[in-house]
């Protein structure tokens, strides 16, 4: 039931909205007659807001032969109306309209034909229906004859009125085709609703208080337990006319029918998209942690540590090259060989096993629309995986440049052991002049050979680590830009569009 | 006799067929309870022996009618034994007076029993053809082969929501129902007085007509909607008897689902007026509205409609184009039931415009010659009955329809008629839904069946294509073949006992690595095949309703198994070679494919893989692996074609369905 906090216009209008958010959100991802429902009640919402608020418009509507067209004369105290004894007699709707300023705009939006369109309040009224002014009364046609066309005219003016002043009869009170069709539809609608047992004077007043508790209960168990129901003769002057009167009356005075119509919509589409609702999930229910866990996942299966240790390996034998010959490169490279077998070849079902576990617990949160969104929105980006991830193998530049350090080692040791071996000589072929500076250049060249041999094994493990590493990280950004901007970005999206949604409706439902 | 003579035989083969059916369905028969009619039990005893040449027991003692009518000599003369023993010895579900349960009971091993005959119908078929053609009764022939068509209705499922499937199996519902209620009592007692059936919407005075054509108050009307909750069968006093509920399941009383009550009412049951107003001939049935919002008093409605000779419709000036009870007028229509329309409570002066239109749309329904009352809205009397004068047109009608048997029994043949007509061609409908199941069903299976196959070829091609090397393993099998595993491996005894290899340590980490790449590799196979299968199935009416609100199974729970059947075939190896090194060497040869190596050390591997005893072993190994991913492959797309199991049979089940409509008399060719 619509609370009265809504029935402000400012509020109302917030709820419709939200309901154009909620529409933006959902669209592509809720199947497209549900969405067309919310479109279309966002459309007219904000249409009726637009026009004219000073009217009310009542449709009566009913079975064929309960006599609407007569409650319509009746009410409008003018044969307006033709009453016929042929089933069904209207196909089309009338409205008569009590107050002139302002109609036409809205009786174009309801289309109702001008030739169909009468104004009652006239200057020789007076002012005896001045209590009506401000009233849009539709004769609307029956929906229960073998006329399907009727059928489709009641349904589109049912959307679209302020009030619905429901007429049966001591005959067709208890169809199945008002109550089932109709009535239960309209469940959330009992503040604009009205209900008419016409042609009552065909009853005793015992029958006709029966009757009316009988159909109160047949309400009631519709899911409009608080409808008003009058019993009343449209062809007779009777108490039941005056009460309907005064109940349009009050409607039309209040000038809330149709917001109060407008919110109980907001309030049955609200309900009606529960189910596409779950539990608060966003784009931040993403976190570093899976995204994390995705990259590495898909980083080993294109082969990144392979890469990154034949990176390592390739530094080091071209490092070793380097201080042994000091000139020149080794004739085999590690990492283009590795590169030349392909090391990712084929791991698309890992590939896939690694969004599939990044996709599924994000999905299983959301509801089975969204989560359908969710999966669709990551295949784009799976079908292009396996190119990328090779490309970013292949093409990031990986090898760390041959350090300089290593051939000045190599210089500086060969200049040691020529440093000693000169030593020697000076030893063999000059004794006499003292050994001193010969010794003492064999050890010089001796040390600095030894330490050069020594200090760069260590140097050549730590700078093998650090190439490795470094390849390592290179490719593991490059997968991981990959791995945000074409797999985690269109995941993000779907939440985010499943977060605005849902707080879209949670502000429909006011 | 009208339905002698316009329905003639075509077939033998049903009788016999049944009659040997009869004895397998023995079993169900004495089954049931004691306090049913012997009935069924002698009629076993005579079918084991068809053509034994007994006295043939008269068909149904009560059914020769106290008044001989000419044209119905046809069905009191005794049947032949065949006949009349296929007949009495029928699995009892039509007799029973409860179908429903009965149906729900014993649904499949009947069918068999009945239809498994089918197979051979010759040998049968030839045995009894002598005596059939001396004793050949076609009535009792309609009427067994009528049984098989309802036996074969009952059966009839429509699990898959194809958009048909509702309103088939409404079709079928409505059909059993017309055979339980109507045809089969109908045909079994051709001479009752005719039913006439008084429906109508809610309020349009068919308790009033009722009580003042009795001139009593019989039923009761008022102004609260809906009036008749109970139904009321409204006959003389002397018919009353043949709507009385009878036990026999070979002598089915009319609607023999509802209980009969006499006096107090009782929600959902007959009650039995007898009403010495009436006259004899003509029984009224005072159904409830068709269009109230109570679903029973409908559903109860259009059951009592189903049963009758006639119906006559009542509606009012105000309900004349209502659209639900002209559904129902036009279902009628179809069904050949006999129409009469009373347009009631006409306001003065509107008759001629009212009739005018009424006259227009009875046309456009192609039912303009129906029979056609008028009456005003007028006041009842202090009884709640309208005057006498009103009513002495249809009274009198009701008069002409009973006392002239002639007449009776042209009105029952025609409808009689019209509905065999119906009947068959609403049951071709049901068979042609059954096999567009059945179709369904199979489009769906063979999109299964494309995914699973898919699936098996992508774990083939993967594995062979060596890809559970690559990528995430690479780097560990480097690390074996540069710590030298391989080499050692290569060097190792094949047989005999090994010696722990310096590089278990890498040899173990592999063989790990191994285990879990091949898991992942099945497990997302038989995720993407369950994919497809879903992308496929949505497409397909049937197989969306089938996924409506599931989701994609669990990769988690897909990945355990897939380790579960990595593990468990990996611990077989072992066991078949006695030792580590050459499970892995076996492992390798299964599951390595296309080795990242150079062509050198490649060459010696398959040296060593090629040599005779490994080469076995690997072979054994390799297809043990082929059968756990195909077992389950296969168990993934058992899980999904379960719920297609069900429309198996619907093809079997409509070629039964036309056999049926085939066994019974064809119209002759005029």
């Amino acid at each position: 039931m619509t609370v009265d906090v809504a029935l402000d216009a400012p509020a109302l209008l917030a709820r419709v909205e939200a309901l154009t958010g909620f529409v933006l959100g959902a669209d592509g991802v809720l199947p497209a007659p549900r969405l067309a429902r919310a479109r279309g009640l966002a459309r007219r919402a904000e249409d009726r807001l637009r026009l004219s608020g000073e009217h009310t418009v009542v449709a009566l509507a009913g079975a064929t032969g309960s006599g609407k067209s007569s409650l319509f004369n009746a009410l409008a105290r003018m044969e307006l109306s033709t009453v016929g004894v042929r089933r069904p007699t209207t196909a089309h709707s009338f409205a008569c309209v009590w107050g002139r300023s302002g109609t036409p705009p809205l009786l174009d939006w309801l289309d109702v034909a001008p030739e169909r369109r009468f104004t009652r309040e006239s200057a020789l009224d007076a002012d005896d229906e001045a209590g009506l002014r401000g009233l849009v009364l539709l004769d609307l046609p029956d929906f229960d004859t073998l006329a399907a066309e009727h059928r489709v005219e009641v349904d589109r003016m049912l959307e679209l009125v302020d009030l619905i002043v429901w007429v049966t009869d001591p005959q067709k009170y208890a169809d199945q085709v008002i109550h089932d069709r109709y009535l239960r539809a309209f469940h959330r609608h009992g503040e604009v609703t009205l209900v008419v047992l016409n042609q009552a004077d065909r009853l005793t007043p015992a029958d006709r208080q029966r009757c009316v508790d009988d159909l109160a209960g047949l309400l009631a168990g519709d899911g409009l337990p608080d409808v008003p129901v009058f019993a009343v003769s449209a062809v007779a002057a009777d108490p039941g006319s005056e009460q309907l009167r005064a109940a349009i009356a009050r409607a039309v005075a209040g000038r809330r029918s149709a917001l109060r119509r407008l919110a109980a919509d907001l309030d049955d589409l609200a309900a009606e998209m529960n189910d596409v609702m779950d539990g608060p999930v966003g784009p931040n229910s993403v976190t570093t942690d899976q995204v994390g866990l995705l990259a590495d996942s898909l980083a080993a299966a294109a082969g990144v540590p392979a890469v990154a240790r034949a990176a390592g390996e390739a530094y080091q034998q071209r490092s070793r090259w380097a201080l042994r010959r000091i000139w020149g490169v080794p004739p085999n490279d590690p990492l283009a060989e590795l590169l030349a077998s392909d090391p990712g070849a084929g791991q698309e079902p890992a590939q896939r096993a690694a969004v599939r576990a990044f996709t599924e617990p994000l999905a299983q949160r959301l509801p089975l629309p969204w989560a359908t969104a969710l999966t669709d929105g990551v295949k784009g980006g799976l079908a292009e995986l396996p190119g990328r991830l090779r490309r970013i193998v292949t093409a990031t530049d990986v090898s760390s440049a041959t350090a300089p350090v290593w051939r000045l080692l190599g210089a500086a040791r060969w200049v040691g052991v020529l440093a000693a071996l000169a030593g020697a000589g000076w030893l063999a072929v000059a004794h006499r002049s003292g050994v001193t500076v010969p010794v003492l250049l064999i050890a010089a060249g001796l040390i600095v050979a030894l330490a050069v041999t020594v200090g760069a094994r260590s140097l050549l493990a730590a700078r093998t680590r650090a190439a490795r590493g470094a390849a390592d990280q290179r490719l593991r950004e490059a997968v991981s830009e990959l791995t945000r901007s074409s797999l985690v970005e269109p995941v993000r999206e779907v939440l985010a569009r499943y977060a605005q949604a849902r707080d879209a409706l949670r502000a429909i439902r006011g | 006799m009208p339905i002698g003579h316009s329905l003639t035989v075509s077939s033998r083969a049903a009788a016999g067929s049944r009659a040997e059916g009869a004895t397998a369905s023995a079993g169900a028969a004495s089954a049931r309870p004691e306090t049913d009619d012997p009935g069924p039990v002698e009629g076993i005893a005579e079918s084991d022996y068809p053509v034994a040449g007994a006295p043939p027991p008269p068909l149904v003692p009560d059914e020769t009618p106290a008044e001989p009518e000419p044209e119905m000599e046809a069905g009191p003369e005794p049947a032949g034994p065949v006949a009349a023993s296929a007949a009495e010895g029928e699995p009892p579900p039509d007799g029973n007076p409860e179908p429903e349960a009965e149906a729900e009971a014993q649904p499949e091993a009947e069918s068999r029993s009945e239809t498994q005959p089918e197979t051979q119908p010759e040998p049968p078929a030839t045995e009894v053809t002598d005596s059939d053609r001396h004793h050949g009764d076609p009535q009792a022939e309609l009427i067994a082969s009528l049984r098989w068509v309802r036996a074969e209705l009952g059966q009839a499922r429509f699990p898959l929501a194809l958009p048909d499937a509702a309103a088939a199996a409404e079709r079928a519902t409505a059909l059993t129902a017309q055979l339980d209620d109507y045809l089969l009592p109908r045909l079994a007692r051709l001479d009752a007085p005719l039913l006439m059936v008084v429906g109508g919407p809610t309020g349009a005075g068919k308790s009033t007509l009722v009580n003042s054509l009795v001139r009593a108050p019989v039923s009761q009307a008022g102004v609260l909607r809906p009036t008749t909750r109970a139904p009321v069968l409204v006959s003389a006093p002397g018919d009353m008897r043949w709507f009385l509920a009878t036990a026999a399941p070979t002598d089915p009383a009319l609607l023999p689902g509802l209980e009969r009550t006499t006096g107090h009412v009782e929600p959902g049951a007959l009650r039995m007026i007898s009403a010495p107003g009436l006259p004899r001939g003509v029984a009224l049935l005072d159904a409830p509205d068709l269009d109230s919002i109570v679903t029973e008093n409908r559903r109860l409605a259009e059951q009592l409609l189903a049963a009758g000779d006639l119906w006559l419709f009542v509606t009012s000036a105000a309900r004349y184009s209502d659209a639900v009870p002209w559904a129902a007028l036009r279902a009628a229509r179809d069904r050949g039931t006999r129409l009469a329309l009373l347009l009631n409570r006409v306001p003065d002066g509107a008759e001629d415009e009212i009739l005018d239109h009424l006259a227009e749309l009875l046309d456009a329904e192609n039912l303009a010659d129906i029979q056609l009352f008028v009456l005003p809205e007028a006041t009842l009397d202090g009884q709640g009955l309208l005057a006498e004068h009103q009513v002495a047109p249809i009274a009198a009608w009701l008069t002409e329809l009973g006392e002239d048997p002639h007449h009776r029994v042209r009105v029952v043949g025609d409808t009689l008629g019209g509905a065999l007509a119906a009947l068959r061609w609403g049951a071709e409908e049901v068979a042609d839904a059954l096999d567009r199941q059945y179709a369904a069903g199979m489009v769906l299976r063979e999109s299964v069946r494309e995914g699973y196959a898919a699936a098996r070829f992508a774990v083939e091609s993967a594995i062979g294509n060596g890809i559970l090397l690559r990528g995430e393993v690479l780097p560990g099998w480097w690390g074996f073949v540069h710590d030298g595993g391989l080499d050692e491996l290569l060097r190792a005894p094949l047989t005999g006992p090994q010696r722990r290899p310096r590089s278990a340590a890498s040899g173990g980490r592999l063989l790990a690595a191994l285990s879990a790449a091949l898991a992942t590799l099945v497990a997302e196979v038989g995720a993407q095949a369950a994919d497809r299968v879903r992308a496929a199935w949505m497409t397909q009416p049937a197989g969306a309703a089938l996924l409506s609100g599931t989701r994609p199974d669990g990769a988690e729970t897909r990945l355990d198994r897939a380790r579960v059947l990595a593990r468990e075939w990996l611990a077989r190896i072992p066991d078949e070679t006695g030792g580590e090194a050459t499970a892995l060497l076996v492992a390798l040869g299964v599951l390595g494919g296309d080795l990242p190596l150079d062509d050198r050390l490649r060459s010696r591997v398959h040296g060593v893989l090629g040599h005779g005893a490994v080469r076995a072993l690997v072979g054994r190994s390799r297809a043990d692996r082929f059968a756990r991913i195909l077992g389950l492959l296969d168990a993934d797309a058992a899980a999904l074609t379960g719920p297609l199991a069900k429309v198996d049979a619907a093809a079997e089940a409509a070629h039964q369905l036309r056999q049926a409509l085939l066994a019974g008399p064809q119209e002759e060719a005029a």
